[in-house]
């Protein structure tokens, strides 16, 4: 691959890098946050995960 | 989508595997509004379960598209005792799926947890709500 075509991807693989990592993380930690947050509502012996 | 622009020069094109993909994207969330519907758990989970039947054959279309129909995108590179990729992209092809695999994994795990809180919750709710009418019938 030359520079020039390198160049001038790069950009999109970035930014496909950006979404789908980015939004991996974004998910997970919603659901992380959410879980804890309604563990505190459960009493403790429904708490299947702490 | 992302990809396209850089190796057809279009963000998008009526292709057979773009537009199979998109399909099966409006299916997907088809399913999520059927499992958000204001009903029983019960009849929200049967109701989504088979909306979730009917994406089967849609994935089916999704992976045979570029066979079935010859447009811009080209057929399968993988396959059983013929790929077409050189060895450092297939092996950073599989460290990607592997590595995916397990996030999936583990995300899976973490909505199941999500999921039963929220029952648990749910019930909680109710038990509360029965309580509080056996008191006010006692009382009165």
């Amino acid at each position: 691959m030359t520079l020039a075509a390198l160049t001038a991807t790069w950009p999109y693989v970035a930014a496909a890098w950006v979404i789908v990592l980015g939004g991996i993380g974004v998910y997970a930690l919603v659901t992380v946050m959410r879980g804890r947050r309604l563990s505190r509502r459960v009493p403790p012996e429904k708490r299947r995960w702490s | 989508m992302l990809w396209g622009r850089p190796t057809w020069g279009v963000f998008w094109v009526w292709d057979a595997r773009l537009t199979s993909t998109a399909m099966l994207l409006l299916l997907l969330l088809g399913y999520l509004a059927v499992r958000h519907l204001d009903a029983d758990r019960s009849v929200r989970s049967k109701r989504a379960a088979i909306v979730g039947l009917l994406l089967v054959p849609n994935v089916i279309i999704v992976r045979e598209s570029v066979n079935w129909w010859r447009t811009l995108h080209q057929t399968a590179t993988i396959s059983l005792g013929d790929t077409k990729l050189d060895g450092l992209m297939l092996f950073s092809l599989f460290t990607g799926f592997v590595s995916l695999l397990l996030v999936f994994i583990w995300l899976m795990i973490h909505r199941f947890r999500l999921a039963w809180l929220e029952e648990q919750v749910e019930d909680e709710g109710l038990d509360l709500a029965i309580a509080e009418r056996r008191a006010e019938g006692a009382v009165s």
